[in-house]
């Protein structure tokens, strides 16, 4: 046993409810777990627990056993323990010190006081392994947030840990990064590598594990090979679980296909392939809300440039948003989502061409006046909070703005159960909770265009089901939205239009079908079609093929 | 940055040597051909473009006192002034350009100061980007509900707006740090470092120089009228 | 040796340098920036005069390093650090502390400037008024903006301020 936890209850300091509350729990060598739970159930303190950290950094009140490759965690100072099991953050920008990704790589080598051959050889063999040959002399700020990932994992990779815990590897990854990381992970388990991966889309990485451990409240609730754990009784515990499967259990089918052969397989032999395909294409004749008749125009981008320091990101975009549209850009990282997206407030002009935001060139118009009418969701809710209380910081836009209007201020607190935290500072509250601030604010102002960057990243089932309750409110109102994100089932569920961005254009513009259906787009934009999409087109082969 | 083939510690030396050197002579006449002789140097080694970007922050520096120590004195000890500030900042210029502050740490631990303190001068310059590009992030969002953080005097009201969020997110991020320097080892005794930093002959060269130029400053100032 | 007090130093000499383009502000002829000052005051109250101290010499450094800054800020911003810390070690109070850093920059500071900077660049003393009034203006906004940061930190739950050092509460490292 590499990993054990017996009875191990911990709080942190000045904390009155446990963040773990009695967890048993143990890895065996070479085994790969998947951890998922909601948002505070415990899997960053479990990680924590898990090389010392808990209690020897965080201190607070401990009882319990934590036994690393037989080592007591609580007589086993940190740096005595990092040897034996390493611990990849959420962060990667908080990982990387040192100068270069080579100097990254030695760090922990050097501080064991190994030879220098010995790091050489070491070295060698995590780059090599993780693919960042030919990165060794970047210095990593300048690298994509992709490649820090990779560089954080290969610093922990040197020590040559028999376990290595991973808290949210995916979050920020586009699809094509997320392969290349489920790749280095399957080689890793294949040199003999414990891994435990935490993550909230299950759907990730569910095919590679050996088990599956729910967190919830603390506790090990279920645990498991993934099919018998998700055919389980684990509605609530809060998963957000595989796509295949919801369709599966709205089907009232308690199969766990993991992709979309496994379902057509199931389909097949219990002979349900015909009613599950009329009940999808039922569900695809009749979207949900069908755009209005002449609706006015929102957006209009005519052939927009835009260069950072005289590197080009954007290089002539054009693109039409209409009244009531919901909009999805896609892209890989670095694509240029948040840059295009910031010019629709004007908080940057395009250096040529032209772009009219509800009839306003952003070019002669100021911020400030644009900004009144479109509302901006950032991805960290932390960009903005500075105000003594909630309320004030609500208020702060429509204050400025001098377009407060209390009845829709109080409907928007209350429409967000914003009420009984009026009072409390923003910085008290969860993240899920500081989400839900952030977005009362931008819609503070009735905003007629609302721009959302990556609403989905981090977040649990239960914040995304509120934020699907949201969107759907804001569009029976008639408003217009974007969201720009690399969660492709959330985009195809919420938005009528994809937009791809791909070197500096739009290369592909229409319905979520359409645009997975072009393989030359998907492949140049690094997307992969949705797990729903796949099935589809594996029934309708299926049906050519009887036919 | 430049990297040189001589150790900080002796270009610190020779740096320190240069600066008593230039505040020996109260006279333009050296003070200018002390600055022409930098300026050679800052061209041989293809440093022209960073030290015109440097003069243009000495600049205001270097007016201020101009015109101050004219007004206090005469015209000559204002233009004195002005040339010694220029040539101390061009030597420190100098030194900076071509020893990454890695090298300096580096070479500083090897003198006996702490590691702690090294290693927050050789780790914090990694983290200037990154609370460079959280600050933009912080200004834009705030920009975007009305707060006009743009420069200009008004941006010292709404400064809070800034700093706050930017402060809370540091010390959560500093946090997130510490636990992955233990996470690797930080604090623990025997660390053994890939590169060690090697005083060489040409070092011991540039130390020679420094002290040979100085005797013979201090020589010329007392001995000859 | 705490790896939490080293970590937070290392991001504070960062926002030092980070935030100095952002902060710089023009009022009339001159431009004022409390970049540097806003970080003494968070330094000498959450990590100690000798961190602070420390803290003002690699901002120093690095501004140099980067092409941002000049020599005189050394003494200014060391000396106004380190007094800072003493007078909130000595009193726990965290306008104290700020007051520290005031006299400390804008006088002890341009004092030493005077002293030992000024003679050295012109082989003359100078006006002490000018230079107290250049160092001032920036002092006052950045200790100012120190206090503000330190209550926001203080909301948060990074900083304990008052009878016992900066610290999350219930710490056993204290
Ligand atoms: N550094 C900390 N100090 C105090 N309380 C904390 C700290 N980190 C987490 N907590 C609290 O401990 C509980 C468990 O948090 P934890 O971060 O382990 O959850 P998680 O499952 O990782 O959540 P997420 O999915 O949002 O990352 C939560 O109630 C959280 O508020
Ligand atoms: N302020 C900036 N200065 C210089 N370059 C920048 C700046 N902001 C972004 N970039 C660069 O512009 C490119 C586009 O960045 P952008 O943030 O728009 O991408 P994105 O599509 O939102 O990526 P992600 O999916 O990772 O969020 C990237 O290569 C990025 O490094
Ligand atoms: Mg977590
Ligand atoms: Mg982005």
């Amino acid at each position: 046993m590499i990993l054990r936890f017996e009875e191990v209850s911990y709080s942190y300091p000045g904390a009155a409810a446990r963040a773990l509350d009695g967890l048993d729990l143990s890895v065996d060598p070479g085994e790969s777990v998947l951890v998922a739970g909601t948002s505070g159930s415990g899997k960053s303190t479990f990680c924590r627990a898990s090389i010392g950290l808990v209690p020897h950094f965080h201190h607070g009140k401990f009882t319990g056993r934590v036994l690393v490759a037989g080592r007591d965690t609580r007589r086993y100072p940190v740096h005595e323990l990092f040897r034996h099991a390493g611990l990849v953050f959420q962060n990667p920008d908080a990982q990387l010190f040192n100068q270069t990704v080579e100097a990254e790589l030695t760090y922990g080598l050097e501080s064991l006081g190994m030879p220098p051959s010995e790091i050489e050889s070491r070295m060698a063999w995590a780059s090599r392994l993780t693919k960042l040959d030919s990165l060794m002399d970047r210095l990593p700020y300048t690298l994509s947030g992709g490649e820090k990932q990779r560089v954080a994992l290969a610093s922990i990779l040197t020590l040559r840990p028999r376990l290595l815990l991973l808290d949210e590897p995916f979050t920020h990854l586009d699809p094509e990064g997320a392969d290349e990381l489920r790749g280095i992970l399957r080689t890793m388990k294949a040199k003999g590598i414990a891994l435990v991966i935490v993550e909230h889309r299950l759907h990730e990485i569910i095919g590679d594990v050996d088990r599956i451990i729910v967190f919830h409240r603390g506790k090990a609730v279920a645990e498991g090979p993934p099919r018998r754990v998700l055919s389980g009784n684990i509605s609530s515990y809060g998963l957000n679980l595989p796509p295949l499967l919801r369709f599966f259990r709205a089907f009232g089918l308690n199969e766990t296909p993991f992709n979309a052969d496994e379902a057509i397989e199931t389909l097949k032999t219990q002979n349900l392939l015909e009613p599950f395909f009329s009940r999808f294409s039922r569900q695809m004749l009749h979207p949900s809300h069908a755009p209005a008749e002449t609706p006015s125009t929102i957006v209009e981008a005519e052939n927009i440039w835009f260069n950072y320091e005289g590197r080009d990101v954007l290089r002539g975009v054009h693109l039409k948003l209409r009244k009531g549209e919901c909009a999805a850009l896609l892209g890989k990282n670095g694509a240029g989502k948040t840059t295009l997206i910031k010019h629709l407030n004007g908080l940057l002009k395009p250096q040529q061409g032209l772009l009219t935001v509800l009839g306003m060139d952003t070019r002669k118009n100021p911020v400030s006046k644009i900004s009144r009418h479109v509302g901006l969701v950032w991805q960290n809710p932390n960009d903005q909070l500075f105000r003594p209380t909630v309320r004030e910081e609500v208020l702060t836009a429509p204050k400025t703005f001098r377009s407060y209007d209390p009845s829709w201020c109080n409907q928007l607190f209350d429409r967000f159960g914003l009420l009984p935290l009026l009072d409390r500072s923003p910085f008290s509250l969860s993240e899920g909770q500081k989400k839900r601030v952030s977005f009362a604010a931008a819609l503070a102002v009735k905003p007629g265009l609302i721009v959302l960057d990556e609403p989905t990243a981090g977040q649990d089932e239960s914040f995304r089901r509120e934020l699907t309750g949201f969107i759907t409110l804001l569009r029976e109102e008639g408003s217009t939205i974007v969201l720009a994100t690399h969660d492709l089932e959330f985009a195809a569920e919420h938005a009528t239009r994809w937009l791809v961005l791909s070197e500096g254009k739009i290369i592909a513009d229409g319905s979520p079908e359409d645009v997975m259906t072009d393989a030359s787009v998907m492949a140049k934009a690094g997307l992969r079609p949705t797990q729903r999409f796949q099935l589809i087109q594996a029934i309708k082969q299926h049906g050519k093929e009887t036919l | 940055m430049k990297s040189s083939a001589f150790d900080p510690r002796s270009k610190l030396i020779g740096a320190f040597v240069g600066t008593l050197f230039l505040v020996m002579f109260t006279h333009w006449v050296p003070l200018a051909a002390s600055l022409g002789a930098l300026a050679v140097m800052v061209l041989l080694l293809h440093l022209g473009r960073s030290w015109i970007h440097f003069l243009t922050n000495l600049g205001f520096a270097v007016l201020t006192f101009f015109v101050i120590v004219s007004l206090a004195f005469d015209l000559l000890t204002g233009v004195v002034a002005g040339l010694r500030l220029l040539a101390i900042g061009t030597v420190f210029f100098l030194f900076f350009q071509t020893t990454s502050p890695e090298r300096l740490s580096n070479a500083l631990l090897k003198t006996g100061l702490p590691y702690p303190f090294t290693f927050v001068l050789s780790a914090s310059m990694q983290f200037v980007p990154v609370l460079i590009r959280r600050a933009r992030n912080i200004r834009d969002a705030q920009r975007a509900r009305g707060i006009p953080i743009e420069g200009g005097p008004r941006t010292l009201f709404h400064l809070p707006a800034l700093v706050g969020p930017l402060l809370v997110q540091a010390f959560k991020f500093a946090d997130e740090l510490a636990e992955a320097m233990e996470a690797r080892g930080f604090g623990i005794s025997g660390r053994r470092f890939r590169f060690e930093p090697r005083f060489r002959w040409v070092d011991w060269m540039v130390v020679g120089i420094s002290l040979a130029v100085l005797t013979a400053g201090l020589a010329m100032k007392f001995f000859l009228p | 040796m705490d790896t939490r007090t080293i970590a937070r130093a290392v991001i504070l000499v960062a926002i030092g340098v980070a935030i100095s383009p952002f902060t710089s502000i023009p009022i009339g002829m001159a431009k004022i920036n409390p970049a540097q000052h806003f970080i003494n005051v968070l330094g000498a109250i959450l990590l100690g005069p000798w961190w602070a101290t420390g803290i003002a010499l690699i901002i120093g450094i690095l501004r140099n390093a980067l092409g941002t800054g000049t020599l005189l800020a050394f003494p200014g911003g060391m000396i106004g650090a380190f007094l800072a810390g003493m007078a909130y070690r000595y009193t726990r109070n965290i306008y104290a502390g700020a007051l520290g850093e005031v006299i400390g920059t804008g006088l002890f500071g341009a004092v030493a400037s005077a002293l030992i900077v000024a003679p050295v660049l012109m082989g003359k003393t100078m006006a002490l008024g000018a230079l107290i009034i250049a160092f001032s203006g920036s002092t006052i906004v950045g200790a100012m903006i120190g206090i503000f940061g330190l209550k926001l930190l203080e909301r948060a739950g990074f900083a304990r301020l008052g009878p016992e050092r900066g610290r999350p509460p219930d710490d056993p490292s204290l």
